[in-house]
């Protein structure tokens, strides 16, 4: 690593970006931004790159100008290159040239900013703004005063309402389900599922009653063909 | 001094905010562009005065004068407010001549990523991002004039040369094309 650079202490993260160093370079150098000083610089520049190793959110500005810097480089052993090439080389130099020009004022805002700021009215007394009331108080209040005006905002509010209970009917359990199954099984030999439970809302709870006497080994089932009748067996 | 400019000079001073200028339109019931000319009106009638409008694309409001700001910040004995850092004062100056301005243009100019930058100066109301226009655009609030102390961004040093620039325009769009 140059020397000069550890004496300066300065890293990469000193800099804005690409940019930003290569004008500081260029400035050391007391060159004014062209082709010709880019080139002066470019050693130095990649040098720095890779002593100091941009950070991975940066480190694809700096590869770019650093692959237009090499281009300029470049040109010294070929000194034709295409349109498109110098067409780059021409953009490098031009944008650094603007980039300049905004950098140079940020000086003048920090000059400004540590000037103080404008202030909009009640800057100087923000607790009359946010509060209307401070240090107002109604020659006549009084605690009875006070009880007196919330007993009326009280008995102002509107009233509420209870609403009444609903009562659903929660239906049969499975095990209920299977319990009655059971019980008429003693009676028959053979239940047709289908016709047997009162209401569709049953089916969902009968058909598990069903499956589960079955997996217990308490009945069969036997359906002959797709959604026909399912034949419950007691064994 | 129009009817108009008095009514809109005394809602600025009684706010002490800034007012959007939708809220100014809906108030005295005339056009937007009505509106800039009698937020001209009351510029030029404040000149001189220790009082000021500060004036942007989409705020007014009514400050203590550029003139005052040493004499009024020693009386309030107001602390500085800590300073951007220079990635984001560098943002902000290219916003500030040449807003509203999307975020790739601020990058072309500063050759960095600026989304992280971006997203500090919209968290700290310094800039403002108006998602209405594709892609989005990014200008200067009310609040960051009033900082550097100046009511209008004409006020800033060299801002013919830098907000409209032939040879920006032209990088731009050699940037831009494939």
């Amino acid at each position: 690593m140059n020397s000069s650079w550890r004496l300066l202490n300065i890293t990469i993260e000193n800099f804005e970006g690409p940019y930003d160093l290569l004008l500081e370079l260029i400035g050391k150098k007391k060159l004014d931004i062209s082709e010709i000083s880019l080139e002066a610089v470019t050693d130095k520049f990649l040098e720095f790159m890779r002593d100091h190793k941009p950070s991975s959110s940066s480190i694809g500005d700096f590869l770019v100008a650093a692959s237009t810097l090499l281009l300029i480089k470049a040109k010294q052993l070929v000194p034709t290159l295409d349109a498109e090439e110098q067409e780059e080389i021409s953009l490098l130099t031009e944008r650094i040239r603007i980039y300049e020009q905004y950098r140079n004022q940020v000086n003048w805002f920090y000059h400004e900013w540590r000037l103080g700021s404008l202030l909009g009215s009640y800057a100087l007394k923000p607790k009359l703004k946010n509060n209307y009331m401070s240090g107002y108080v109604h020659p006549q209040l009084s605690a009875p005063i006070l009880a007196d005006v919330l007993c009326h905002l009280i008995e102002r509010l509107p009233k509420s309402y209870i609403s009444a209970r609903r009562v659903y009917n929660r239906g049969p359990s499975m095990q209920d389900c299977i319990n009655i199954f059971l019980k008429r099984l003693k009676r028959v030999k053979t239940i047709l599922f289908q016709h047997s439970f009162s209401s569709k809302r049953f089916i969902g709870i009968s058909l598990l009653a069903v499956l589960e006497m079955a997996r217990a080994g308490h009945v069969t089932l036997e359906q002959e063909k797709p959604f026909g009748m399912i034949q419950i067996r007691r064994l | 001094m129009t009817d108009y400019a008095q009514q809109i000079e005394a809602y600025l001073f009684a706010n002490g905010d800034a007012v959007n200028k939708e809220e100014l339109v809906q108030l005295v019931q005339v056009g937007r562009s009505k509106v800039d000319e009698i937020l001209e009106e009351i510029t030029h009638n404040l000149a001189g005065h220790g009082i000021a409008l500060l004036n942007t694309d989409t705020h007014a409001q009514i400050v203590t004068s550029p003139s005052t700001r040493e004499f009024i910040n020693t009386v309030a004995m107001k602390p500085v407010q800590g300073e951007p850092s220079r990635a984001l004062m560098e943002t902000l100056s290219i916003i500030a001549y040449r807003g509203p301005i999307s975020r790739y243009e601020v990058e072309v100019i500063r050759g960095v990523d600026c989304q992280r930058t971006l997203r500090g100066l919209l968290h700290s109301g310094l800039i403002e991002r108006s998602s209405q226009a594709s892609p989005p655009l990014y200008d200067i609030t009310q609040d960051f004039l009033s900082r550097i102390g100046i009511t209008h961004r004409r006020q800033l040093p060299k801002f013919d040369s830098l907000s409209i620039n032939s040879k920006i325009e032209d990088l731009i769009q050699k940037v831009s094309s494939p």
